[in-house]
């Protein structure tokens, strides 16, 4: 696996931080809340509330640490016959997809991409399932020549 | 092939229009179907600007619809010819056109074979000039409403379809049905339950009425058109290269009317995305003559029988194919059915009945919901299987079976992604397997949605290789006869871990809590460590220049064949106990499935993986 090269945007673990964050706020809160009320019925509050706290503070934690391990694992590469996408702190996962077999490209940005001046790139391929490669959190100049440049390689789709 | 379409012949099929001598087939199809084929865009670079281009065809289309009539006569295939030896003549041409039209389909040829046209441009008569490249290029883009009309349903199809409709509706519907059968005693029927009885057969004979009412369809060049819809109005047109596979249906209802259905999946979508229910058979067969789009159609029965069958299956081997599915979870419905049954009818005995019961008994039952589901599956499969035969036509493979309904399932070998052969531990011991060919299309059957289009279901196991080579031509290894690597040694350990740490979620809290049902699940430990050796020590696969192949599984044991060349894109995955063992695991995927190859080292899966990817 040799080539596999190219990084993402450093503002990629900022993106992910904020997103790990509201994810946090919106259902991590909730939960925790859930958890604690849910454990005080059999045990003593004090137990119930420390296991709650708990449970935010590793979500937290992971919130703030994660994306910088997710960060120094993804690396991408565009090869001369292929797309290769690496990813995964805890489960790994390498991605070949034949430059070929890609159907069509699609960059998009959501509100905090925007703001941060990052893209993602998603590359479909016939196997239909979902975005078969899909990168996060590239700059977005270079998602869009990605996108330009991957999408005019087209070729028989095999289906 | 716009002229070819000049009405429905629903109201006299027998009539041979015949004002002019015959025509050379030839020069019919060649008109018809080989020019329109290049009128992909970008074949043809240019010659749509071509002021003098458009004279040509509009000169070959009045032409062309003058001589509507006489095409279409001889192209049924299920009338008796205008000219002695039509369909003789005819099969050349297929080949001709078939061959063109594989070679674009699979952009082998960078150019469309124009040397092919040209040859037989020059052997036929032509009354008008043919600019270069086709005939008549242009005739399928958008001036089309004069020579193309909208076909409509069969007029019998309304009422051939009500009934078989409305029966598939209430078995869809079953457990509501059970629930207001048993909810009202048995027998007295509530208004309620009357009101949401009819309003269900209400809306599924709605259905029908619409699909039927609203339904128009035409061959408007190589494509079809088909628009339906009262409300929600849609239009659909269906390349005939990107057809997946092609399936006639006749149950009963339409063998008496002269009827079929003609349903064409393409990829993706998970429903059927041309369902013509129904037309006549001699107009079946017209349309899917137009839409063959790889080797030669000819579905009437004496021209399969010719042809030596790939599969030919006796009764014997559909009813031990009944046998062998699996029947435990048709046992455990049926014993719930037959609980619930028993205790609404009557409280009293029911609860006699529980006092009186012996283990026995119990044991007793579950003998006869075994043989009653046994007698059921063997029951079903023969009405499903009947008859199976299963031949090599051209470049396509064809399935025919069924006691009431009549299936004939189309798979063009150029549009299989993936064939997986299934060997069940009891099928094995027979000496039998089933084959599943699946290509890229999903359909709807029966409510549940299908992968595997073709199935052979029993398969003698000397044969299998047979099969899935004649379904994949690429395939060029017999995984039963060739030594399949192992997967790695560390893999069991892997498998031990995860499998020990799945079975203790289970297994400790019911220790725990419960008394002697906690001991006996205590043996979900030994029996999960001998089902992954089992498992481990079973798996196969091989990676040649051509094919992948991956075996898994000992009770239900099946292998994956699949070509390089439909590959979509391929992966490695490793996970936490993975990395742990120093494995990784290569998932490969194609239009519509993807499969996994067993654990190897992760050096092994790496060179898979760059080997796959170049």
């Amino acid at each position: 696996m040799s080539g596999i090269d190219q990084q993402l945007h450093p503002s990629a673990v900022t993106l992910w931080r904020l997103q790990r964050g509201l994810r946090l706020i919106i259902v991590g809160i909730p939960m925790a809340v859930g958890i604690g009320i849910g454990l005080a019925t059999v045990t003593p509050a004090l137990v119930a509330f420390l296991i709650a706290g708990m449970f935010l503070l590793g979500q937290t934690v992971l919130a703030i640490f994660w994306p910088a391990l997710e960060y120094d694992a993804f690396r991408y590469s565009v090869r001369e016959d292929d797309l290769l996408v690496v990813s995964g702190v805890l489960f790994k996962r390498w991605s070949s997809i034949p430059m070929n077999r890609i159907q069509h490209v699609d960059t998009r940005q959501g509100p905090i991409e925007r703001m941060l001046g990052l893209s993602r790139l998603l590359v479909f391929t016939a196997a239909g399932m979902s975005a078969d490669g899909s990168i996060p959190g590239l700059a977005t100049p270079i998602a869009e020549s990605m996108r330009d440049e991957l999408s005019r390689r087209g070729g028989d789709d095999g289906v | 092939m716009v002229t070819t379409v000049s009405d429905t012949n629903d109201d006299s099929p027998t009539t041979p229009f015949i004002r002019l001598p015959p025509i050379k087939p030839d020069g019919e199809t060649e008109r018809s179907e080989a020019p329109t084929e290049l009128d992909r865009p970008g074949l043809r670079p240019g010659l749509d600007d071509e002021p003098t281009v458009r004279m040509w065809q509009d000169e070959i289309e009045d032409h062309m619809t003058e001589r509507a009539d006489e095409e279409k006569t001889s192209e049924l295939p299920g009338l008796p010819p205008p000219s002695p030896p039509s369909l003789d003549d005819l099969e050349p041409e297929d080949l001709i056109s078939e061959v063109s039209m594989l070679d674009m389909n699979s952009g082998l040829l960078p150019n469309p074979p124009t040397d092919i046209l040209v040859d037989r441009q020059t052997s036929v008569p032509q009354p008008h000039p043919a600019p270069p490249g086709g005939p008549s290029p242009l005739s399928t883009e958008p001036e089309t409403e004069k020579s193309a009309p909208w076909c409509r349903l069969h007029p019998a199809s309304l009422a051939v379809n009500l009934l078989p409709q409305a029966w598939r509706t209430a078995r869809a519907a079953w457990p509501l049905l059970l629930a207001l059968f048993i909810g009202s005693g048995g027998l007295g029927m509530g208004a309620a339950d009357l009101l949401i009885l009819l309003v269900f057969a209400g809306l599924s004979l709605w259905n029908t009425f619409i699909h039927w009412i609203t339904l128009r369809y035409r061959m408007q060049g190589s494509r079809l058109e088909i628009k339906s819809g009262l409300i929600n109005r849609q239009a659909r047109t269906i390349d005939p290269g990107r057809i997946q596979n092609m399936e006639l249906v006749q149950n009963l209802f339409h063998k008496f009317a002269g009827l079929v259905e003609l349903r064409i999946e393409t990829a993706g979508g998970s429903s059927t995305e041309g369902l013509l229910s129904a037309l006549s058979v001699e107009e079946a067969q017209r349309l899917r003559s137009h839409l063959a789009h790889v080797g030669s159609l000819t579905i009437d029965d004496e021209s399969a029988a010719e042809s030596e069958p790939l599969v030919q299956l006796s009764m014997t081997e559909i009813l031990a194919y009944g046998l062998t599915r699996r029947t435990i979870g048709t046992v455990a419905v049926l014993t719930a059915v037959a609980l619930e049954v028993l205790s609404n009818l009557d409280q009293e005995a029911t609860s006699d009945l529980a006092r009186s019961i012996q283990p026995g008994t119990i044991v007793a039952a579950f003998m006869i919901a075994f043989a009653g589901s046994w007698v059921l599956s063997a029951g079903a499969s023969m009405f499903r299987h009947f008859r199976f035969r299963m031949v090599r036509a051209g470049d396509s493979i064809k399935t025919e079976e069924g006691l009431t309904t009549r299936r004939r399932v189309e798979i063009p070998l150029a549009k299989v992604q993936l064939v997986r052969a299934d060997e069940p531990l009891t099928r094995r011991l027979m000496g039998y397997g089933t084959i599943a060919i699946e290509t890229a299309g999903l359909g709807v059957q029966d409510g549940e949605v299908r992968q595997a289009e073709g199935v052979v279901p029993m398969v003698d196991r000397d044969e299998l290789s047979n099969i899935i080579q004649a379904a994949n031509p690429r395939v060029q290894v017999n995984p039963w006869n060739t030594t399949l690597l192992p997967a790695h040694p560390r893999a069991l350990w892997r498998a031990w871990t995860a499998g020990t740490a799945q079975a203790s979620i289970i297994a400790i809290p019911a220790f725990l809590f419960l008394d002697i049902m906690g001991w006996l699940a205590l043996l979900l430990f030994p029996y999960t460590l001998i089902s992954a050796w089992f498992d481990w020590h079973w798996q196969g696969w091989l990676v040649t220049d051509t094919a992948i192949i991956s075996r898994h599984g000992f009770l239900n044991r099946q292998t994956y064949v699949l070509t390089r060349e439909k590959l979509q894109s391929i992966h490695m995955v490793q996970g936490p106990l993975m990395r742990l063992h120093g494995l990784g695991r290569v998932v490969v995927r194609v239009a519509g499935s993807q499969v996994a190859l067993p654990d190897v080292s992760k050096q092994d899966a790496a060179r898979v993986l760059a080997d796959l990817s170049r």
